[in-house]
C-alpha cells in the first residue's frame, strides 16, 4: 500500500530550482532513504512533504488525501513526524516538556489527557535514554542527546510517518550504531514508514529499504541499496568525475 | 503536573498584604491602586509577551480602548460599572481584528502593528474630531456621583487574582505548553502539531481584555480622557519593564516586578524626584546584564526549593 504519493513537486527559491518535477512513492512500512550531495533538495523536499514549504506545483497524496495546501500542524496530527538536520529544540524548556508538547499535539491532540500524556511521555524517554535528564533544559544537553530529543519529540506525536533529516549529523561511531539500532527497534514496535536522510553511506544502505537520489533537485535515481550503489550516475554525482565513476562502480 | 500548593499561598499572601496596606490609609491606597494597575497590565502582557514571545507593544492601545469605550457610553448615560468591563470587551473586539490579520504572516509584523495602534488611534480621533476630539471627553458630571476608589480598587486586585490563575494554570496546560514552544521555535512547533494561529490569537484577544478594563478604570478615576493621555506608550513601556524586571514567562515575574517598580518610583519620587526614571533606566541595564530572567529567573537558579514555589 502507498503511504505517501510525491508528484511532480517544483519548488523555486528566487532563480533557483530548488526540486524540479520529484516524484516519489513511499510504501507503508518501508525505510526509504534519501540522499544526494549537499544542495540536491533533499531538505526542502522534507520541508515540502512536513509542510514548512508551499510548492510551486505538483502534489502530495498522503492516506490518499490531497495534503499539498494542509497547514504543518494538520500533517503532524495526520501522522506525519520529522526531525531537524539544524537542531530546533524548544531550548529554554526541559526534555520532558519537549516532548510532552509533542504528545499533546500529535495524532491523539484533543483526545489524550494531561495524566496519560505525562506517562506516554515518560515511556518515549525511556526508551531514548532519555529519562535521567527529564528536568533538564533542552539547551544544557550534549548534541548526541539533543539528536536523540529531535528524535523523541518527533515520535512522540505517535506518527505513521517519521521523517528524519540527517539525524546522525555530528554523531560518533558507537552513538550511530545506538540510534539505527534504536530507528530499527521502534520502527518495528511501532509499525512506522520512514523517509531517512542520510550523508553516511554506509548507514543508509544498511538500513534502507529502498533508496532515492536526488541531484541538482532531480531525482535521478531509484531503486534497492544495491543497485544504487551500482548506479554510474549516481556514482558520478559523488566523485564529480565520470572515469572515477567508472571505475568504482566496475570493482 | 501541578501546581505547586504553596505556590497559592504565596500569592494569596502577597494578595492579602496589598488589601491591608489599601485599608491603613487613603495614601497607601493610592499606592497600592497603582501597584495594582500596573500589576494587571504586565501580567496580561506577560501570557503573550512572555509565554507566546510575542513583543507586543500594544497594551497602551488597549487601554485607550477601554477608557473611550468607558467614557463614551458612561456619557450617553450607562451604569459605569457595567461600562467599565464593556471597555475590556471593546479592546477584546479590536485584539480579535489586528490578530486575525497579522498571525496570518509568520513574519514577525506583530511589534509594528500594535505599536502603530498606539500612534494611529488618537491622530484618528484628533483629526476628525469624534469623541471630543483632541480636548476628550469630561466625564465628573456623568460618573462622579457613584465615584468610590475603594471599589475600583477591589476590580482591580480582582482582576490580577483572575490573570494569577489563568498563569497558574497555564504553567501546566496543553495551551500553555503550546505557547511556549510557539516561542522556542516556531516552524518547530508547527510541525510538531501547534495551530500557531489560533494559539496566538486566543492569547492576544485573551490578554487585550484586562488593560481595555484598566483603560476605564482610568478613565473613571481620573474623570477625563484624552487622546494622548489614553493612548500613552508609557503603559506598553511600564508593562514590558516590570514584566522583564521581575521575570518574564513566570507567574509571579510580573507580580513582583510591579511590587518593586512601583514601590521604588514612590520612595525615588518622594527623595530624588526627577530621577527616578534615570535611575531605573540604570537599573534595567544591571538586570539585563546581572539576571536576564529577571528577579524569579535569578532566584530560581539559586534555590531548588524556592523555584519549586516562585513558579
Amino acid at each position: 500500500m502507498v503511504l505517501l504519493k510525491v508528484r511532480d513537486i517544483t519548488k523555486r527559491f528566487g532563480g533557483i530550482i530548488a526540486l524540479n518535477k520529484v516524484s516519489v512513492d513511499l510504501i507503508k512500512g518501508e525505510i526509504l532513504g534519501l540522499i544526494g550531495p549537499n544542495g540536491s533538495g533533499k531538505t526542502t523536499l522534507v520541508n515540502v512533504i512536513s509542510g514548512l514549504y508551499l510548492p510551486d506545483s505538483g502534489k502530495i497524496i498522503y492516506k490518499n488525501i490531497d495534503i499539498t495546501r494542509i497547514p504543518a500542524y494538520l500533517r503532524c496530527r495526520m501522522g506525519i513526524a520529522r526531525t531537524y538536520q539544524i537542531l530546533r529544540l524548544f531550548n529554554n524548556l526541559t526534555v520532558f516538556e519537549n516532548v510532552l508538547i509533542g504528545v499533546l499535539n500529535g495524532r491523539k491532540y484533543g483526545k489524550i489527557s494531561m495524566g496519560d500524556a505525562e506517562s506516554e511521555t515518560e515511556n518515549i524517554l525511556k526508551i531514548l535514554g532519555l529519562y535521567q535528564l527529564r528536568d533538564l533544559q533542552a539547551k544544557s544537553l550534549n548534541v548526541h542527546e539533543k539528536r536523540r530529543l529531535e528524535l523523541a519529540r518527533a515520535l512522540a506525536g505517535d506518527p505513521e510517518l517519521l521523517i528524519l533529516d540527517e539525524c546522525l549529523a555530528g554523531l560518533p561511531p558507537s552513538e550511530i550504531f545506538r540510534m539505527l539500532d534504536l530507528i530499527k527497534k521502534i520502527r518495528e514496535e511501532r509499525d512506522m514508514t520512514i523517509i531517512m536522510i542520510e550523508h553516511l553511506m554506509h548507514a543508509v544502505m544498511n538500513i534502507s529499504n529502498r533508496v532515492v537520489v536526488l541531484h541538482e533537485g532531480r531525482k535521478i535515481a531509484e531503486g534497492e541499496p544495491a543497485e544504487v550503489s551500482k548506479d554510474v550516475k549516481v556514482a558520478e554525482v559523488y566523485f564529480g568525475d565520470r572515469e572515477l565513476a567508472l571505475r568504482f562502480v566496475k570493482r | 503536573m501541578k501546581v505547586n500548593k504553596n505556590s497559592y499561598i504565596l500569592a494569596g499572601v502577597i494578595y492579602a498584604i496589598l488589601v491591608v496596606f489599601s485599608l491603613i490609609s487613603s495614601a497607601y491606597a493610592e499606592l497600592i491602586y497603582s501597584i495594582l494597575f500596573l500589576m494587571v497590565l504586565a501580567q496580561s502582557l506577560n501570557i503573550v509577551f512572555g509565554f507566546a514571545g510575542l513583543v507586543n507593544l500594544g497594551h497602551a492601545a488597549f487601554v485607550g480602548i477601554g477608557a473611550y469605550t468607558f467614557a463614551i457610553l458612561s456619557s450617553q448615560g450607562f451604569n459605569p460599572y457595567i461600562a467599565i468591563f464593556l471597555g475590556g470587551f471593546s479592546s477584546c473586539a479590536l485584539a480579535f481584528v489586528i490578530g486575525f490579520i497579522v498571525f496570518r504572516v509568520k513574519e514577525i509584523f506583530f511589534p509594528i502593528a500594535t505599536a502603530i495602534l498606539v500612534t494611529a488611534i488618537p491622530y484618528f480621533i484628533i483629526g476628525t474630531g469624534v469623541a471630543g476630539g483632541y480636548y476628550g471627553i469630561t466625564l465628573y458630571l456623568y460618573v462622579g456621583s457613584v465615584y468610590n476608589p475603594y471599589i475600583l480598587l477591589f476590580i482591580l486586585l480582582v482582576l490580577s487574582i483572575i490573570i494569577t490563575l489563568i498563569t497558574f494554570r497555564m504553567t501546566v496546560s496543553p495551551f500553555g505548553y503550546a505557547l511556549k514552544a510557539l516561542r522556542e521555535d516556531y516552524d518547530a512547533a508547527e510541525t510538531t502539531g501547534v495551530n500557531a494561529f489560533r494559539c496566538r490569537l486566543i492569547a492576544f484577544v485573551l490578554c487585550a481584555f484586562f488593560p481595555g478594563v484598566a483603560g476605564g478604570l482610568m478613565a473613571f478615576k481620573t474623570f477625563w480622557v484624552t487622546p494622548s493621555g489614553a493612548f500613552n506608550m508609557m503603559y506598553s513601556g511600564e508593562a514590558i519593564l516590570v514584566t522583564l524586571l521581575g521575570g518574564s514567562g513566570s507567574v509571579f515575574g510580573p507580580i513582583i516586578g510591579s511590587l518593586i517598580y512601583e514601590i521604588l518610583k514612590d520612595v525615588l519620587m518622594r527623595n530624588v524626584p526627577g530621577f527616578q526614571m534615570l535611575i531605573f533606566s540604570l537599573l534595567v541595564i544591571v538586570i539585563v546584564l546581572f539576571a536576564p530572567e529577571g528577579v524569579v529567573g535569578y532566584i530560581k537558579d539559586r534555590s531548588k526549593r524556592v523555584s519549586k514555589i516562585l513558579r
